[in-house]
């Protein structure tokens, strides 16, 4: 299988590039060859309505053809506010969602508790180098 | 092979001559005549030809390693993660049951989706690259020939 990862703002860059120097359709092409897409981080930034629409089709031509997994830190009542439009948003929702498998991830960061018992570890640790 | 032992050979000399016995391995025969015992043989009553086999079978799975860390590489990963090293305690609301039967890949076979939502910093991108296929030793889906994702190296 071939897989392809990115995050979802580079993906719509890299469409937004593709679509200005007219390679909007090899790049659509070559995404479908992927049987697994991995899309990191949506709804951290919200999409200019072009941006919106050409990640919109990214979700559609794969429907049933290929494999997207998600990760994002918002709920589908919020997935509007990142793409802008309702009706984009339902849609897109309706195609994703049809076959879906829901990993609910919550609970504190492990990255800012790791940091956390970092200092302290680090202040614990001090008295020895000396 | 004549003479193997007789000169110390270097690292790279060394790995010309794994990649030798590896490719021949199971599929031509090699004789060798060596000066030396094998030390690990003799230390644990194993004859030469396992002791061979073994060499060639630790560079199969040292190559086979290799590639699909390359691949993993070309499809844009920007960490190799297994599920093996997830904290599944520190985020109890994740199905852990789950997770590890979508780790069977059988999700991409029958053109599924996955969503893991969450705040951040809960590990949905460890679970993430961990759904993809992954090292070797992690079982689950495999990788097929390597073909770069469309998006250009930046």
């Amino acid at each position: 299988m071939s897989v392809g990862f990115t995050t979802a703002a580079a993906l719509v860059h890299e469409l937004m590039e593709a679509r200005d120097e007219r390679r909007l359709l090899n790049l659509q092409r070559q995404l479908s060859r992927l049987s697994l897409l991995i899309i990191d981080e949506l709804g951290f930034v919200p999409l200019s309505p072009t941006g919106a629409e050409l990640l919109f089709e990214v979700f559609s031509q794969r429907y049933e053809r290929g494999s997207i997994l998600v990760t994002t830190n918002l709920p589908f009542d919020e997935w509007t506010e990142v793409f802008g439009s309702e009706r984009l948003t339902g849609a897109l929702l309706d195609r994703l969602t049809h076959h879906v498998h829901i990993l609910e991830m919550n609970g504190e960061s492990y990255r800012l508790k790791r940091s956390r018992e970092g200092v302290v570890s680090q202040t614990r640790e001090e008295p020895h180098e000396e | 092979m004549d003479d193997l032992g007789y000169l110390p050979q270097g690292a790279e000399e060394s790995e010309v001559l794994f990649t030798l016995i590896a490719e021949r391995y199971e599929r031509r025969s090699l004789g060798i005549t060596s000066n030396l015992v094998f030390p690990q043989c003799a230390a644990e009553g194993v004859d030469h030809s396992q002791y061979l086999l073994r060499l060639a079978e630790l560079e199969l799975i040292d190559r086979h390693q290799r590639m699909v860390e390359r691949r993993i590489r070309a499809a844009r990963f920007p960490a190799v993660k297994s599920l093996d090293t997830f904290d599944f305690t520190a985020i109890p609301s994740v199905n852990k049951s789950l997770v590890m039967e979508l780790a069977r890949c059988e999700y991409v076979q029958h053109r599924e989706n996955i969503i893991a939502v969450g705040n951040s910093g809960t590990g949905k991108t460890h679970v993430a690259l961990g759904l993809g296929p992954g090292p070797p030793a992690s079982g689950g889906c495999r990788w097929a020939s390597p073909r770069p994702p469309p998006w250009s190296t930046s």
